[in-house]
């Protein structure tokens, strides 16, 4: 990453290149923030995300400038929405120019089947990630839009794009591997957690967690804050894995919109929790971040359902909607490995819609209504 | 001075430059003419002394010479020496004189003079002398000649020697005078040059330091003007006097800050104006201000502002300064109209100067006086009039303030244009936001909403799967159905025709029976009533047998008839009208002789006296039926028959008979309807009877469209029911009793039991199923009860002793979990195992285990493939019992609790408090699983559990213990089991799951991968260093590579691995996991790397990640390889080869 300043007409201009090769310098960019200036404009080129620090700088700058001192400008939709939901203003510029339509063979814009296989073997070929088991379902209506938007109604220019502009496969990486997620999502479930499964599994000495399809890190910290509540946080450790490396950044930054905040509340307290919901996070104007305490006991990794296996053993794993996205035959691979990676005392939370309609498992559920399952035989 | 500054610098400088000119060439002339003087003394000395002595010195040598030649002549043997001698006498002589008078022409003084004659003198004479006595020796006239001349001319040699060095001598002396005068000379030139040296540079400093002073000082003037203003900030000018270029510039520096000054009073007024108008103003604010300050700066006494009107042609007064409202003052002009409105129509400023205007005054507090000169200024923004200023003041305005003015308009225009931008834009901000506030919320709604929307589309997609799915096996399950039902109706035919075969027979069967039997209770009568008397009592008590024993059999036989009419429909109802006094009281006399027999009291009471209309046959062979049990199991009390109203309306007339006889168990109250079947198996022996009575009372009643309701108490008595509906409901007669179908009658081995036999009770009620059980249960040597619905089963696992049972969760009278329950809850049945067996996806396994029973297998309708497994599992369970556990616990009390909860039955509990204890017990070698809490008051936990290790004991150990546990202590426990149950609250559960898994499975002994024979211990002296947060990947690991025989040192993340590098740095080879919390695998490879005493140790990744990209990030960071999870120990195999063996 690279920043430059420069000053022009009594405003200091700062540009901040990120290559998405290396991590952000924070440093550099702290420093040339440094001194007031009369005007200040930054402008972040090529970022999806940014680290912790610069956000809580970009909200110190807030502070301290006025909405006509200070301009934010950012080149991609996924960080200008973080910043507006971290209500920094900012401005996303546009850097390449929309071509006129060069297409005019009334191509409706959907993949077929085959040509949609086409695109994933190439993408799993040049960026090592492996859609092709994923349900096709999933990927039709982004693709089909994105094709739209960028004028790439034939196949072959959207292929070509794709493959080539890696900043353009990012940005579609991340809308088609968005999962919806919020603080205590399903309160039914939290309320069996809380009530039956976390008591159950305070007998064991330690507890190890998994958090598949993390996300944004909403469902791994309602874990932690649980777990906060019935005491057995100082002896659990929670894995949150995602295979996006952009959105487990922002896990990791821990911020979060106030909008969100209020609705994690409610969620919390439908859950049955009763405590003050505050006392969790670190809130200002601006936005809520998770306390520390309770960060520190959430450990994030980049971890791919596709091309991975299992790398330790649990005591719960939860898996919510991330087996939807998948086909029959990569869910009953995933499935086999959540199952070697789980204590025989253990418990796999999956999804609502998401069932073991195979019986060919060796899982057995566990309660009606939730899709809670646990090792039907027992191997030592 | 003072006139010198008159003149020009140049002047002066020239002036200046000309004295030093001469001054120099003055000195040089001086300094020349002494050096003149000198080189003439010197010249002198040259000429004179020297030349004079050195003539002197030649012309003595040269008289040695004429000496020398003379004595060669006087020696001279032959004429040519004397020719010879006198030659040379004579050159020299010629030298001598040439030397001579040198010496008279050159030599300094009389005395030289002198002395020269008289050298010359003398040298006359003796060369005179000399050439005497030459002529002589030539003429040959030696000896004479010679010796006078000889003396003389020796005297007079040495008198000319003497006159030559006085010569000399005086040379030298004229020379030693002359450079002595030359020195004096010198010394005088000396100081002369210095004296005029000095006097010249003293001139020329003097006129230095004037033309300095003459010059700095105009250049000081200006200098120290400038630096006052550099000093004090502000311009201030000073006058310049005298001529020079100096004076001359600064003037025209004067008029540069003067210049300057109005600049900067016009910069200054434009960035105050500004500075007054910048910020966030209102537009009044803005003009306001501008007015205010634009008037007081340029001192003029008024100042107003007109603003053109929004589009229309009228200009307004905006603001003022100082202006006090007259109502005859325009507030407004239009476009063209007046000065203001020229001024805007024209788009150029006017000028009036010395004007008197009534309507505007300058007010003050003291004066009212009317100004003199106005000028009105447009304000114009990029060609378009935005307003109009005027000032008015009394004195004129100069240039630079009207060049200020104007600027100032300027200004203003840009201002109030960006004004009225800003309050549009504002207004338009506003909406915007407002809309965009809208927008966002909406679009985050709506992406919400869209998200919703995906997710249950998504989920309506994998709905609509499984239903795909359900549909596919519900149809499978309804092909099977149907052939199933196609099976049944075949069956049921057939039963149709054997029943028709069945009855047939009977009927036939039953005449041809009854002939002989006949017979054989006629004669056997016949022969009890000994009319011969010709028996004896023992044979009339066999007689008395032989025609018991026929009416039991005619009584069976009219019974199976009955029944099997019953069951083919075959009887018929003849109803008749009758009244029940009478009837009833028809039974008092047929039983009263068995009451007085029994010792019984027999009571027949009629409450209700009415007339009923039913087939009083059946009737009365039922209640004959009931009296008859009544009385037979009736000992001591009662038996009463009373006819009374019942409390169903569908059947108002109730018929009872009660007793106070044994009564009939709860559990037995059901089946005692069922053919065949009595209380206990037993009682027919006791009692008599075929057990057949009161299902055909029960037939016969249901014939009658009423029913039989039973109560009684076990030990009180029994009351037999009988309901009959009014007479005038026509009742159809059933066609068939319920019974049948269900209660299809299995054979299973009760008939056949025998002391010691191990019997499985199965409660199943698909026949088809048990038969397949019984087949498999009686191979293997059990024998098999069956009961078809809970309560029998439950009350058949109280009646029989059994080893175990198997429970289907599917009956038809209660869910088999409620049995599971009524088993466990009874001390009696509590501790038979239970396996069970459900059609549903085993979704209550963990429920049902929690309950207590041992095992679950999902039936599936159609294959029975499972019953092999159904049977071992049980029998495993069966076969092993009675399980030994050890329990170490050092406190009384939950030891206690312990058992209680476990102990069930097969599970022999076994407590002790102490390690050494608890060693002891298990070397005994017969226990099956161990419970240990750690903290003994004696000896410790981890004594056992490395006893349990070290001697390779098969027992599995559950760690129980109620203190909570830091993290090494739990990886050190891991290493001996994997079962830890921490005493909380809710960890019963667990614990009896746990207990109940290690009993009643195959102890399965962890297993641990080993190596190659040929790698075993090959690794000694190595050292590795694991690092990984998976305890069984940490166990397995340590394992396999202690057996190579290296020594393993472990880390539970990446900042444990580095402390323990310090500790040891001289590690072999380093395997390291990459998701661990704390530090992972990355940062921890950089670390190592970084560290120069580490760099050359082997690092060995190893990571559950196998995406593209994910090599290159840990190879990368510094490791030398990598295995992928879950790790094949054949690879890791090779690779410990590679890297530890390297250096062997």
């Amino acid at each position: 990453m690279k920043v430059i300043a420069y000053y022009k007409n009594q405003t200091k201009h700062i540009l901040v290149l990120d290559d998405l090769k290396e991590e952000i310098n924070q440093a550099d960019f702290l420093f040339e923030i440094a001194d007031l200036h009369l005007n200040l404009e930054i402008m972040f080129i090529e970022s999806f995300i940014l680290p912790a620090r610069i956000i809580e700088a970009l909200v110190l700058l807030k502070e301290q400038y006025s909405n006509e001192t200070l301009k934010i400008y950012t080149t991609t939709e996924s960080l200008s929405h973080y910043l507006f939901d971290m209500r920094i203003p900012n401005s996303q510029m546009n850097l390449s120019k929309r071509n006129s339509s060069q297409d005019d063979s009334g191509h409706s814009g959907n993949l077929s089947e085959e040509e949609l296989r086409d695109l994933l073997t190439g993408v799993y070929q040049i960026y090592g990630y492996d859609f092709r088991n994923y349900r096709f379902e999933s990927f039709k209506r982004v693709l089909s839009e994105t094709m739209f938007k960028e004028d790439l109604l034939i196949f072959d220019r959207f292929k070509t794009k794709v493959l080539q502009d890696d900043k353009f496969f990012q940005a579609l990486f991340l809308k088609i591997s968005i999962n919806v997620t919020s603080f205590f999502r399903y309160p039914d479930l939290f309320k069996v957690l809380r009530e039956e499964i976390f008591p159950y599994l305070n007998s064991f000495p330690h507890l190890r967690i998994w958090s598949v399809g993390a996300s944004t890190g909403e469902e791994a910290y309602s874990l932690a804050i649980l777990l906060n509540e019935l005491n057995m946080l100082n002896k659990s450790i929670i894995y949150a894995t995602d295979f996006n490396p952009l959105v487990l950044q922002k896990a990791q930054n821990g911020f979060y919109s106030l909008l969100s905040y209020e609705h994690a509340k409610q969620n919390y307290q439908k859950s049955g929790g009763v405590k003050q919901f505050e006392q969790y996070f670190r809130i200002n104007n601006y936005y809520a971040q998770i306390e520390a305490s309770i960060k520190k006991k959430v450990v994030f990794f980049r971890h791919n359902l596709t091309t991975d296996k299992e790398f330790n053993d649990f005591h719960l794993i939860i898996c919510k909607n991330v087996l939807i996205y998948f086909n029959s035959e990569l869910q009953e691979g995933v499935i086999n490995m959540f199952r070697h990676s789980l204590h025989r005392n253990g418990f796999l939370v999956l999804g609502r819609s998401e069932n073991l309609f195979r019986n060919g498992y060796d899982l057995t559920k566990y309660k009606e209504g939730l899709n809670i399952f646990k090792p039907a035989s027992y191997q030592f | 001075m003072n006139y010198l500054n008159k003149i020009s610098i140049k002047a002066r400088v020239i002036l200046y430059a000309a004295i030093i000119l001469l001054s120099v060439i003055g000195l040089l002339i001086s300094v020349v003419n002494s050096m003149n003087s000198m080189a003439k003394i010197a010249n002198t000395i040259h000429q004179h002394p020297l030349h004079v002595s050195n003539a002197a010195a030649s012309a003595q040598i040269s008289e040695l010479r004429m000496n020398k030649a003379l004595n060669n002549a006087r020696l001279a043997t032959n004429q040519y020496d004397i020719n010879q001698a006198i030659n040379l006498y004579d050159l020299e002589e010629a030298k001598v004189y040439k030397n001579l008078d040198i010496v008279q022409k050159l030599i300094l003084g009389e005395q030289g003079s002198t002395l020269e004659r008289d050298t010359r003198k003398n040298f006359i004479t003796w060369s005179g002398k000399a050439d005497q006595e030459l002529r002589l020796i030539k003429a040959g006239d030696q000896t004479e000649a010679t010796k006078t001349l000889n003396q003389e001319s020796n005297l007079l040699f040495n008198q000319l020697g003497l006159q030559f060095d006085a010569l000399n001598q005086y040379a030298s002396q004229k020379a030693d005078d002359l450079i002595l005068e030359y020195n004096n000379q010198k010394q005088w030139t000396f100081l002369f040059i210095s004296g005029m040296f000095l006097a010249g540079f003293a001139l020329i400093l003097t006129i230095s330091l004037l033309l300095l002073k003459s010059v700095m000082r105009s250049i000081n003037i200006l200098s120290d003007n400038m630096s006052d203003i550099v000093a004090t900030g502000h311009i201030s000018k000073k006058e310049a006097s005298g001529n020079d270029e100096i004076t001359k510039m600064h003037r025209n520096y004067n008029i540069m800050l003067d210049f300057l000054q109005s600049q900067l009073w016009q910069r200054e007024g434009q960035n105050l104006l500004q500075a007054q108008l910048a910020g966030d103003l209102e537009l009044g604010e803005v003009a306001s201000q501008a007015v205010t300050f634009v008037a007081s700066y340029l001192n003029a006494g008024l100042g107003v502002l007109y603003l053109v009107h929004k589009d229309k042609k009228i200009l307004k007064q905006q603001a003022s300064y100082a202006l006090v409202d007259r109502e005859e003052l325009c507030k407004e002009y239009q476009w063209g109209e007046g000065v203001v409105g020229q001024v805007a129509l024209q788009a150029s400023p006017i000028v009036l100067k010395n004007i008197r205007r009534n309507e505007r005054v300058i007010q003050t507090g003291t004066t009212s006086e009317p100004p003199l000169n106005t000028y009105t200024y447009p304000i114009i923004y990029e060609q378009k009039v935005l307003g109009v200023l005027e000032v008015a003041s009394h004195e004129l305005i100069d240039t630079s303030q009207q060049e200020f003015l104007n600027a100032a308009c300027g200004i203003m225009a840009s201002y109030l244009f960006s004004r009225n931008q800003k309050r549009k834009i504002a207004d338009f901000l506003i909406q915007a936001q407002e809309a965009n506030n809208k927008l966002t919320t909406q679009s985050i709604e709506l992406e919400a909403l869209n998200r919703e929307l995906e997710e249950g589309q998504r989920r309506m997609e994998i709905n609509a799967n499984e239903l795909q799915q359900y549909n596919f096996e519900v149809k499978a399950k309804n092909s099977e159905l149907e052939s199933v039902q196609r099976a049944l109706i075949e069956k049921s035919e057939q039963i149709e025709h054997a029943n028709h075969y069945k009855s047939e027979f009977l009927t036939n069967m039953s005449h041809e029976l009854r002939t002989p039997l006949n017979s054989i209770i006629l004669l056997s009568k016949m022969l009890g009533k000994n009319k011969q008397n010709t028996l004896s009592g023992e044979d009339l008590k066999k007689t008395a047998i032989i025609y018991a024993a026929g009416n039991e059999l005619l009584e069976l036989i009219n019974n199976i008839l009955d029944l099997s009419k019953i069951e083919s429909g075959k009887l018929e109802v003849y109803r008749e009208t009758f009244q029940t006094q009478e009837f009833v009281h028809s039974y008092k006399d047929k039983f009263d002789s068995l009451a007085l027999e029994k010792g019984l009291s027999f009571i027949v009471r009629d409450e209700l006296k009415i007339t009923i209309h039913t087939d009083s046959g059946k009737l009365n062979q039922v209640i004959t039926n009931l009296l008859a049990n009544a009385f037979k199991f009736t000992d001591q009390g009662e038996v009463e028959l009373r006819v009374a109203a019942s409390e169903t309306i569908e059947l108002p007339l109730k018929i009872e008979v009660r007793d106070t006889g044994i009564g009939i168990p709860a559990a037995q109250q059901q089946t005692i309807f069922e053919q065949f079947r009595q209380v206990d198996g037993t009682i027919s022996r006791e009692y008599g009877g075929t057990g057949l009575g009161l299902s055909i009372a029960k037939s016969l009643v249901e014939l009658l469209g009423g029913k039989i309701e039973l109560t009684s108490r076990e030990g009180t008595g029994s009351t037999f029911a009988i309901l009959l509906p009014s007479e005038s409901e026509t009742v159809q007669p059933i066609a068939r009793s319920k019974q049948v179908i269900p209660q299809s009658r299995f054979e299973d081995d009760r008939s056949n039991l025998q002391e010691g036999d191990k019997i499985i009770l199965v409660i199943e009620d698909d026949p088809y199923f048990c038969e397949k059980l019984k087949e498999y249960i009686n191979q293997t040597g059990f024998k098999m009860l069956v009961a078809m619905t809970g309560q029998a089963g439950i009350s058949q696992a109280e009646e029989y002793k059994l080893l175990g049972i198997i429970l289907d969760l599917g009956l038809p009278d209660v869910n088999g979990a409620e049995v599971l329950y009524h088993l466990k809850s009874n001390a009696r049945t509590r501790s038979i195992p239970v396996h069970i067996l459900s059609v549903e996806d085993a979704q209550v396994h963990y429920f049902l285990q929690r309950q207590g029973a041992v095992g679950f297998t999902t039936k599936s309708p159609a294959g029975l493939e499972d019953i092999k497994e159904v049977m071992s599992s049980i029998l495993q369970v069966v076969e092993k019992t009675p399980k030994y556990l050890l329990i170490v616990e050092d406190r009384e009390e939950e030891r206690q609790a312990l058992f209680e909860l476990i102990d069930n039955g097969y599970v022999r509990a076994k407590g002790v408090a102490t390690a050494a204890e608890a060693i002891r017990e298990l070397g005994t070698g017969q226990y099956d699983a161990l419970v240990l809490d750690l903290f003994l008051e004696e000896g410790s936990g981890w004594e056992v559990c490395r006893f349990v290790k070290d001697n390779h004991l098969r027992v599995p150990v559950i760690i129980y213990t109620a203190k909570e546990l830091k993290e090494w202590e739990t990886r050190e426990l891991e290493k001996y089991t994997d079962s830890i149950v921490l005493k909380t609250a809710y960890s019963q559960g667990r614990l009896l799951e746990e207990v109940s898994l290690f009993l009643h499975k195959v102890a399965k002994v962890r297993t641990i991968a080993t190596l190659d024979e040929g790698v075993k211990d090959s690794f000694k002296n190595k050292k590795v260093l694991i690092c990984d947060d998976d305890a069984k990947n940490m166990f397995s690991l340590s394992c396999l590579i202690e057996e190579s025989g290296a020594k393993v040192i472990e880390a539970y993340n990446g900042q444990e691995a580095l402390e323990a590098l310090k500790l040891e740095p001289k590690v072999d080879l380093i395997l390291m996991d990459i998701m661990m919390p704390v530090m992972d695998g990355i940062e921890a490879i950089k670390r190592i790397r970084e560290d120069k005493a580490l760099l050359d140790i082997p690092i060995i990744a190893i990571t559950a990640k196998a995406m593209k990209g994910d090599k290159e990030v840990f190879m990368g960071a510094g490791a030398n390889d990598y295995i992928s999870k879950p790790i094949d120990y054949d690879i890791l195999e090779k690779l410990l080869k590679v890297w530890l063996g390297k250096n062997q």
